[in-house]
């Protein structure tokens, strides 16, 4: 572009330019600068106030030396697995089921996709009820006459990572379903028709037609359950308070205790650092493959 | 064209039986996405009294606590 197309550029979309100034504005100083504030916080040893000297990578040696956040990692680490994985199963077999002529479909729909409008402190809160030794299908099995009956997920410190996957599933596996199903209702008929034709199982036509073709709904719903992992916070405060012990604390809730509780704002800002990498060397992959891959629609 | 296609085709068991298989799961599932619902909904038409039954907890907490030999969350204390 030379200076003159430059300039007729600029002064044909001047307005436009105006008008996403603001944003522009908030996304540079409220969200790169937070994020730059808090890796540079990381480098200080500030405790309860931030400090501005430099120690290098002190906080961090410090904080992979802790065991709260190795252990908070590794549930992490774990509670994704499982968490994408029967989300995304559960969703995509919800998101299938509901395409096949179902009576009812919508109401189906609502009670699929109902919990993901209740905030995770509510979902949290209501299974923590209902796995609740003394409350909830324990209590209640016991009561009918199954005295042996056992399911002490929340107080279980080997077993408390399920109970924490249950409700987080509970709460997303509405939205797989959601994409999925739109994507499924955007598939041409005619493609049905040929495999009829060919005389495909149905399964099949599933697993290597239909699914690859819902590629962007699948990154898609894999990028949104990603991130509510990664910030997930909410759901292990109501339903376990990271306990028994350690055994369901998850990284967020070790970032907001030592920014907020403990004072040691360092160690927060280096651990929300390493979150920071973490996220950005998954996403960045997966997102420049999907807009700027081979197949990308964005320029 | 009366009938559609699809209508007109004799229906053979196995249809019937995907049909219930694919009713089935939707209904468990659904079973299992109303369950907090139904609590929400069961503990909120109960009584001040049962609701929540903190004796109940007080005397867990107290369990958890000898059997755990560990100090238990405060949380349940306070209630």
């Amino acid at each position: 572009m030379n200076a003159a197309a430059f300039t007729r550029h600029i002064r044909r979309n001047l307005l436009a330019y105006i008008a996403l100034l603001p944003m522009a504005i908030v996304v540079v100083f409220a969200y790169l600068g937070t994020m730059l504030w808090s890796v540079r916080l990381s480098f200080s040893s500030s405790r309860l106030l931030p400090k501005d000297d430099f120690v290098g990578f002190a906080q961090y040696t410090r904080l992979f030396e802790t065991s709260r956040w190795v252990t908070s990692l590794e549930n992490l680490a774990i509670i994704a697995f499982f968490f994408l994985l029967i989300c995304f199963v559960l969703g995509t077999l919800l998101a299938i089921f509901i395409d096949q002529n179902v009576r009812a479909e919508s109401l189906f729909r609502t009670v699929f996709l109902y919990p993901y409008a209740m905030s995770f402190v509510v979902a949290g809160l209501i299974w923590q009820w209902i796995l609740n030794p003394d409350l909830g299908i324990q209590a209640t099995m016991r009561d009918l006459g199954f005295p042996d009956f056992v399911l002490d997920w929340t107080v279980n410190p080997d077993k408390v990572l399920y109970a924490i996957i249950l409700a987080t599933v509970w709460h997303g596996s509405g939205l797989v379903m959601a994409l999925i199903l739109a994507g499924l209702r955007g598939i041409d008929s005619q493609i049905w028709s040929a495999t009829r034709i060919d005389g495909i199982p149905s399964w099949r036509v599933y697993l290597s037609i239909v699914l690859p073709m819902l590629r962007p709904m699948i990154i898609t719903s894999l990028v949104l359950l990603s991130i509510s992992i990664v910030k997930m916070y909410d759901v292990v405060v109501a339903m376990t308070n990271g306990g028994p012990g350690t055994a369901s604390e998850v990284p967020a809730k070790f970032i907001m205790d030592n920014l907020f509780e403990r004072a040691n704002i360092g160690l927060a800002t280096a651990a929300s650092t390493v979150l920071l990498i973490t996220v950005l060397l998954i996403m960045v992959p997966v997102l420049y493959s999907q807009y700027f891959g081979k197949n990308g629609r964005a320029s | 064209m009366t009938q559609s296609s699809v209508s007109k085709r004799p229906v053979s068991s196995q249809d019937i039986w995907g049909r219930f298989g694919v009713y089935g799961f939707l209904f468990f599932v659904a079973l299992f996405f109303l369950l907090p619902l139904y609590v929400m909904l069961v503990t909120s038409f109960k009584s001040m009294d049962r609701n929540p039954p903190r004796a109940d907890l007080r005397v867990a907490a107290a369990f958890f606590a000898r059997r755990l030999g560990q100090g238990l969350d405060e949380r349940l204390y306070r209630a």
